[in-house]
């Protein structure tokens, strides 16, 4: 990789070139060779990109394009998984990680070898997987959504319609609008409650449910991470997300891992849940320092 | 060399379509917990408000549905280092979620006749001002 200084050198993970495979030919960021910058043992997955587009004034703005963003997302991610799928042991970089060239990039090996060694005994032979399940709504979320629109006829339905059960209540109002009306103050406020108990039993059985699937999930991986999950507002769909997790499981023991997953999938059916399982992820969730992962 | 075990369920395979989207990539490049920062900074601060002002950009909630983007929620960077961001920001697209819904609902109201108080139905008791009074001034005007 020639040094130059109208490029920069986007950087997408370190690998140990002791048990690196051959890599397939992948195109990296803007269709850019991808090349290893080697140093000691251990090598940079790397290619060149323009100075002009991605130094620290350009970039900045350019990610303010999504199409830009989703490019460069799905370009560093495909290098990883390429590398993944070669069988080698990749600790992943952040995205937009550049350095000013390949003798930049072994003076950071140089500097960060020891935590790179030790990152990379973590993940070695692994892989990342991640499960998120959704909250279907329900048979509970329709009666809801029936006493959210029964009460917006009086008051105390616009005061009591805030939280949980709003959304769900203007998606049926259409439906349920004039169909059931509250014949007193006090009957409707006694609906409200039993029904607003109804469903606060009902999210206390999904929590336990989630949390039983996650502890499943995490018996067969090596470590897990729980993330955020993903709001509703923009995904535009009713279902509630409410497990993101990541789970660092063993290579070889992918088809194991997806086959509980079809197991558990099935089994939380049954709790109004729907699984989504991603995978094999580079392991992006666990290449922090260790104190940073909520190993569960 | 290793190889991986070809599955139903690797990426990108049949069956499992939603697999890749957007969000789910997103969510993993700019999550991580290493700093290992290039010497070219491209400063995380800025991402964070990137992740802003995408939002406030992406005011098209079919767009971003289309896209699958909601990525922003689930940052765990974000969540760690600027709550208070992410809060405002939360409070910001409620907002705007309230008067899409709003300006959708006057509008239909124009259409259809339909009374200031009708259209103010989703809202609190307490907004429920305000918005008449713009209400009748839209239609004085």
């Amino acid at each position: 990789m020639a040094k130059s200084t109208d490029t920069l050198t986007w950087v997408y993970g370190v690998l140990d070139t002791r048990a690196a495979p051959t890599l397939p030919h992948v195109d990296g960021v803007d269709g850019a060779p991808v090349a290893l910058v080697e140093r000691g043992t251990l090598a940079a997955l790397a290619s060149e990109v323009p100075r002009v587009e991605f130094d620290e004034r350009a970039l900045p703005a350019r990610l303010e394009q999504i199409e830009t963003l989703a490019a460069l997302a799905r370009a560093h991610d495909g290098v990883l998984e390429a590398a993944l799928r070669a069988g080698a042991d990749v600790v992943p970089f952040r995205m937009c990680t550049l350095y000013s060239g390949p003798d930049a990039i072994r003076g950071m090996i140089a500097h960060d070898a020891a935590g790179l060694e030790r990152t990379l005994d973590r993940v070695r032979g692994m892989a990342e997987w991640g499960v998120k399940a959704t909250l279907a709504a329900g048979p509970g979320a329709g009666a809801a959504g029936a006493a959210d629109a029964a009460g917006r006829g009086g008051a105390a339905g616009r005061a009591g319609a805030a939280g949980r059960g709003g959304a769900v209540g203007r998606a049926g109002a259409a439906g349920a609008a004039g169909r059931e009306t509250a014949r007193s103050g006090t009957e409707y406020l006694a609906r409200r409650r039993r029904e607003r108990e109804e469903r606060e039993r009902t999210r206390e059985s999904v929590d336990a449910a989630v949390a039983e699937l996650h502890a499943r999930l995490a018996s067969q991986a090596a470590a897990a991470v729980l993330s955020r999950p993903h709001g509703r507002s923009l995904t535009g769909s009713d279902a509630e997300m409410v497990l993101n997790g990541s789970y660092l499981v063993p290579r070889d023991a992918g088809d194991r891992f997806a086959a509980l997953f079809e197991q558990l999938a099935s089994a939380a059916a049954a709790d109004g849940l729907a699984l989504q399982l991603t995978g094999p992820w580079p392991p992006y969730h666990f290449v922090g320092a260790p104190e940073e992962e909520r190993v569960v | 060399m290793a190889s991986y075990p070809t599955g139903s369920t690797q990426r990108g395979m049949a069956g499992h379509p939603p697999a890749d989207s957007l969000a789910d990539v997103l969510e993993r490049v700019l999550d991580k917990g290493i700093v290992i920062a290039g010497d070219i900074q491209i400063n995380l601060l800025d991402i964070e408000l990137l992740t802003i002002k995408l939002r406030l950009l992406v005011a098209s909630v079919d767009k971003a549905k289309e896209m699958g983007i909601d990525w922003w929620e689930s940052d765990p960077a974000l969540s760690r280092d600027s709550r208070e961001l992410v809060d405002e920001n939360e409070r910001l697209r409620e907002r705007l979620d309230r008067m899409e819904r709003r300006l959708s609902q006057l509008d239909a109201g124009q259409t259809d006749g339909g009374t200031p108080a009708a259209t103010a139905d989703d809202e609190p008791e307490l907004e429920r001002p305000p918005d008449e009074q713009r209400t009748r001034a839209r239609r004085d005007g």
